[in-house]
């Protein structure tokens, strides 16, 4: 049985399309996606990566086996050893700690500067989308005069401009990925919106916004969700580039970019301290990277190969 | 129609191919007498006028002279000005040598000299060497004969000739100039031993021998400077021979060229003082209770050992050590807790506070402030870490914004007058007096300092200043800076200079 | 066809201003200022404010940018603040190092990358293809500046303290053994996404069905899938390329700084933070143009590769 809609002047109810979330049908449209998901072991690997990451990132003061800052100027510089598993840095701290503590700011750098992204930028793609005319054309001139400028580049100045540090550092990477969110929501919207049961409930005389809200986004939502598992990867590492340039975190935070820049001059000396927080980096981008592949394959079957 | 696909390909590769064949290849191997010198980073511009940076400068040392130079205990010696006498206390009368061609063959007269000074002290050119000479009274300068020139002072000032052997103070060619105009920085003519041969911007500049230097011709051919800016590629370039001389050995290679059998580290001390500073008109760093609580905290023998290693001493005083009228015996504040928490605690602080540190993005530094951050936490002091990009942190630390900071203060004349005036003079806040110091009987002795022509009562002067900052507590000295430059073993009469700017004169290659 | 060029051309413009009038106003609005990092540290307020002055900077932000304008539209792009050179001049010396970087990386890209996809794809679900896909996995998830590191510590690092003397020199620029370290580092992510678009696009086509009517007539298999079924396949190849020239810029940005290259992108990096204002709206502007320019590049490549899209031009 469909979901209803009745409509607030003549009561009548109408069968309305489908929307994630809600309704029988959904279900069965998620259940199919999670089928399809689960036969991809790529994706399921990369789904394992990243709920094994979260749980350190949540419990990193119980799995660390040290503080972020526990400095032991006794034990600079050790190897790899029992003592230290992934060595200690030039204030002997344990490396492995730092990197577990590091993993709650990778991980909030990515959710955060993608959400701004997504938010910001789809609602202008939204409207631009919807809407169309001098609205589209105005959004997305601006959208066009920023993707001009190669985008670290743009962060690069923008976290300049506002000061390095963390906060600013979100900021930036952040509206870096807006013109990217603003295109890609826009021509779904554009796909979306010449559909019959957005025409159905406009005639019934539904809002604008309300008809984004509730139809249009929701229709726009599996290549918006791909998508957006994709930037997260992408923004870590521009994070961590901007963070490599001294354009991040401010010590003693473990921003797995700065620790790396940081091992960078004693790279002859103790390569393990520039070394691990990178492999830290690849490993999370790589389970980013999988699950969004296999949400695209899961929920387009058509890409599938 | 199938084709297309391969001459896509085929344009592609082509035209990629003939861009890489375009890079211009290196000087093949290495000529005998060609020297490659590794240099911290690239040149800006080869104008002395314009420049405040040490890597260019280091460059315009080898194409330029001054009226006077340094010697390497870093007195003062006779360069393109025989003798000097003083006229009056405030005018010195230098006479020039009459045998100095320019590298464009014109000779080198008064006028010269006078056209050098004029346009670096004219501020509608906005040369950055210009406050360096600030105290010549421009106006008045005066030519007496080609070779004969009188150079006024605004006010008595005893150490002028320190100030006139420094690098802003190297003389130009002024028929060059005329010609050159704006583009001088890239088409240098000076009367050093060295001249331009070519500058390749961003990779390095070469250099050849000026046949005509006064001092006699250099002993290699061509001298070439590489920009090489990460610090453990260029001791891994002196190591395999890809240059002979490589300046700024970082501190984490010190141990591995002394081990070397190929290569030599020639280790200097260099004028330069790292410190801590407080702002000293700030709550609660107003109270010098306060500032010598967080003095008494701190284990500055760690502090620069963990931060500096090689690179550094720990600090002996409230100036560089090696400059002349250092006083060895200033209280330096050992490391006490129990006296801090209760200098805390008269000040009204028993439960700590919280405060910002502010740094640039050097390395150190953030090791300093991590360590103060955790040092400091046993007093219930909470840092926060700011880092600030290098021209926002100056002008904040100008403007008196900042809690404490870090900086280093290089008196590159070698002159006690250098070394504190700029940083502890109460007219200076605003500018170098980060720490707000306001001390009227300081005021008093670094004026009376700069007046004095008698050098044994000068030193006395000075002395007394520093006992006075000492108390005041306006910075924790951290560390004298020392350099090491790596030097190949077929390098020979290669003398480390204290200033940094080493000179190739007479270094030779075997 | 040249009409349409000089339309796109001309439709740049507005772009092109816009994005230059955001990175003034970012660098107007950057705290701090050129006249103090260029004095000595013990430079007074009134100094600053001479060479303020000197440096045109007391003006208000839209004279500032109305007078680069102005300057602009003569080709003049101004000069440094730290040297006084013409931006222009500064740019054009360095701007080939960038080229050579940008297009070895590129080559060396789109070589492996074509290669690993073609493979893959015609092997599917063998070895072959399971090592190019978690290959290309990794390329993608790898910062480029750590795989720097990485390539320094085994090429120079490593082999300096074993052997005593450097397999690859770290840094530098002239020979072709400086150029192969930062091509790699440049050039692996964008290896990584060729290979996994050129897989997924030959897949798609070697399941049309001329493809089987080309095997069926006997063709080689050589022939088959380099010639109809490649070719067929380049399209998403090149979208993707271009699409992704933008952040072989950014990236090269930070493999200049790390192998001490002298193009603009290091260039960049130092003016930005000596807030050299001219020369940083120069580099942009540069940036910009050439990504605009690849831009329409591979838009008129897609002519080239598929004849049908010229209908569009109309």
């Amino acid at each position: 049985m469909a979901v209803r809609l009745r409509n607030a002047t003549t009561g009548e109810s109408l069968p309305v399309p489908p929307t994630i979330g809600t309704g029988r049908k959904q279900r069965t449209r998620f259940d199919e996606t999670w089928r399809q998901f689960r036969k991809n072991k790529w994706a399921m690997s990369g789904m394992v990566l990243l709920i094994f990451l979260a749980f350190v990132a949540i419990g990193a003061d119980f799995v660390a086996p040290e503080g972020l800052d526990d400095q032991q100027l006794g034990r600079r510089f050790l190897a790899p050893s029992a003592e230290a598993i992934l060595g200690t840095d030039h204030l002997g701290r344990d490396i492995l700690s730092r990197i577990i503590h590091g993993s709650r700011l990778s991980l909030s750098i990515g959710f955060i500067t993608t959400s701004i992204g997504l938010v910001i930028g789809g609602g202008l793609g939204a409207i631009a989308g919807y809407y169309g005319g001098s609205r589209d054309q105005f959004i997305m001139r601006i959208m066009d005069v920023i993707l001009a400028i190669p985008g670290f580049i743009f962060a690069v100045a923008l976290v300049t401009a506002l000061g390095p540090n963390l906060t600013n550092l979100m900021i930036a990477v952040g509206v870096n990925s807006i013109p990217y969110f603003a295109r890609i929501i826009r021509s779904s919207v554009m796909s979306v919106k010449e559909n019959e049961y957005i025409e159905a409930a406009r005639a019934l005389g539904c809002s604008h916004t309300w008809i984004i809200l509730r139809h249009v986004i929701p229709n726009a939502f599996a290549p918006i969700l791909v998508q957006a598992t994709l930037r997260i990867g992408d923004t870590i590492i521009i994070a961590a580039g901007l963070s490599f340039l001294g354009l991040g975190a401010q010590p003693p935070l473990p921003e797995w970019g700065a620790m790396l820049s940081g091992g960078r001059q004693y790279l002859r000396d103790a390569w393990w301290m520039a070394t691990f927080p990178g492999v830290a980096i690849m490993f999370t981008v790589l389970a980013f990277n999988l699950v969004g592949d296999g949400l695209r394959d899961a929920l387009d079957p058509r890409l599938k190969n | 129609m199938k084709s297309r696909t391969f001459i896509l390909l085929a344009v592609v590769t082509l035209s990629a191919a003939i861009l890489i064949g375009c890079a211009p290849s290196e000087e093949a191997a290495v000529a005998e007498s060609h020297l490659i010198v590794a240099n911290f980073a690239e040149t800006q511009t080869m104008d002395p006028r314009a420049v405040e940076d040490t890597a260019s400068h280091w460059i315009n040392n080898q194409i330029f002279d001054g009226l006077v130079r340094r010697t390497d205990d870093m007195g003062v010696e006779p360069a393109l000005a025989t003798d000097w006498s003083f006229v009056d206390e405030r005018t010195i009368e230098f006479n020039l040598r009459q045998d100095v061609l320019f590298h464009n063959g014109v000779e080198f007269t008064a006028e010269d000299v006078k056209f050098t000074y004029e346009t670096l002290l004219d501020r509608s050119l906005g040369f950055a060497g210009r406050s360096r000479l600030a105290m010549i009274d421009v106006e008045n300068i005066e030519v007496i004969d080609d070779y004969t020139i009188r150079i006024p002072t605004n006010q008595p000032f005893a150490a002028v000739l320190t100030y006139l052997a420094h690098s802003s103070s190297l003389i130009v060619s002024k028929a060059a100039v005329e010609e050159h105009g704006a583009d001088f920085g890239a088409n240098p003519v000076g009367t050093g031993p060295f001249k331009l041969s070519r500058w390749d911007r961003g990779t390095a500049v070469h250099l050849e021998r000026f046949d005509e230097h006064w001092r006699g011709p250099a002993q290699v051919e061509q001298l070439t400077f590489r920009g090489i800016p990460e610090g453990s590629s260029r001791t891994i370039e002196v190591e395999t021979g890809g240059v002979h001389v490589a300046q700024q050995i970082p501190e984490t290679d010190f141990n591995r060229l002394r081990e070397s059998s190929s290569v030599e580290l020639y280790e200097y001390a260099a004028m330069r003082l790292h410190y801590i500073l407080f702002n000293t008109q700030a709550e609660p760093f107003n109270d010098v209770r306060v500032r010598q609580a967080i003095s008494y905290a701190l284990d500055i023998e760690e502090l620069a050992e963990v931060a500096y290693g090689g690179a550094g001493t720990p600090a002996r005083g409230y100036m560089n050590s090696s400059i002349w009228a250092f006083n060895p015996d200033v209280y330096m504040y050992p490391r006490n807790m129990d006296r801090a928490r209760e200098l805390l605690a008269e000040a009204g602080y028993s439960d700590g506070f919280r405060m910002t540190m502010t740094i640039d993005d050097s390395s150190p530094r953030q090791t300093i402030a991590e360590i103060m951050g955790s040092q400091l936490r046993e007093l219930g002091i909470e840092i926060d870490i700011e880092i600030m990009e290098w021209g926002a942190y100056l002008q904040m630390t100008a403007g008196g914004e900042h809690d404490m900071a870090q900086l280093a203060w290089l008196a590159s004349t070698g002159d006690p007058h250098h070394a504190l005036h700029p940083n502890y003079f109460s007219g200076n806040i605003g500018a170098a007096n980060r720490s707000y110091t306001e001390l009227p009987e300081l005021d008093e002795l670094l004026l009376a300092g700069v007046r004095e022509p008698d050098a044994a009562r000068r030193e006395q002067i000075y002395r007394e200043a520093q006992e006075l900052i000492s108390g005041f507590a306006p910075i924790i000295p951290v560390a004298d800076d020392r350099e090491a430059v790596g030097v190949r073993a077929n390098v020979t009469g290669f003398v480390p200079s204290p200033s940094g700017y080493h000179m190739f004169h007479e270094v030779g290659l075997n | 066809m040249i009409r349409y060029i000089f339309k796109r051309l001309l439709s740049l413009i507005p772009v092109l201003l816009g994005a230059t009038f955001i990175v003034f106003a970012i660098m107007f609005f950057t705290p701090g200022d050129p006249a103090t990092i260029m004095l000595p540290q013990d430079a007074t307020a009134e100094d600053i404010a001479m060479m303020r002055d000197f440096l045109g900077l007391n003006e208000p932000f839209l004279v500032q940018y109305r007078d680069f304008l102005l300057r602009l539209a003569q080709g003049d792009l101004g000069n440094s603040f730290r040297t006084g050179q013409s931006v222009l001049g500064l740019i054009l010396s360095r701007l080939p190092a960038t080229m050579q970087l940008a297009t070895a990386s590129l080559v060396i890209a789109i070589m492996i990358g074509l290669i690993a996809g073609v493979v893959a794809a015609v092997r599917q679900y063998t070895v072959w293809d399971g090592g190019a896909m978690v290959t290309a996995l990794l390329g993608v998830s790898m910062p480029n500046f750590w795989l720097g590191l990485m390539l320094i510590l085994f090429f120079a690092v490593f082999w300096a303290n074993s052997f005593g003397y450097t397999l690859l020199p770290a840094s530098g620029y002239g020979t072709m053994q400086h150029m192969i370290m930062p091509a790699i580092v440049l050039g692996t992510a964008h290896a990584a996404f060729i290979t996994r678009i050129t897989r997924s696009s030959m897949l798609e086509v070697l399941r049309q069905d001329y493809i089987r009517m080309a095997k069926a007539k006997g063709l080689s298999p050589f022939k088959v899938v380099f010639v109809h079924a490649l070719r067929n396949a380049l399209m998403p190849v090149v979208t993707i390329i271009g699409l992704r020239f933008g952040v072989l810029l950014g990236g090269s940005v930070v493999t200049e700084r790390i192998f001490a290259w002298p193009g603009i992108g290091r260039l960049l990096i130092d003016a930005v933070r000596a807030q050299d204002y001219n020369v940083v709206q120069g580099i942009i502007l540069t940036y910009a143009i050439i990504f605009s320019l690849v831009t329409l590049g591979v838009d008129l490549l897609y002519s080239f590769i598929d004849p049908r899209v010229k209908v569009r031009y109309r």
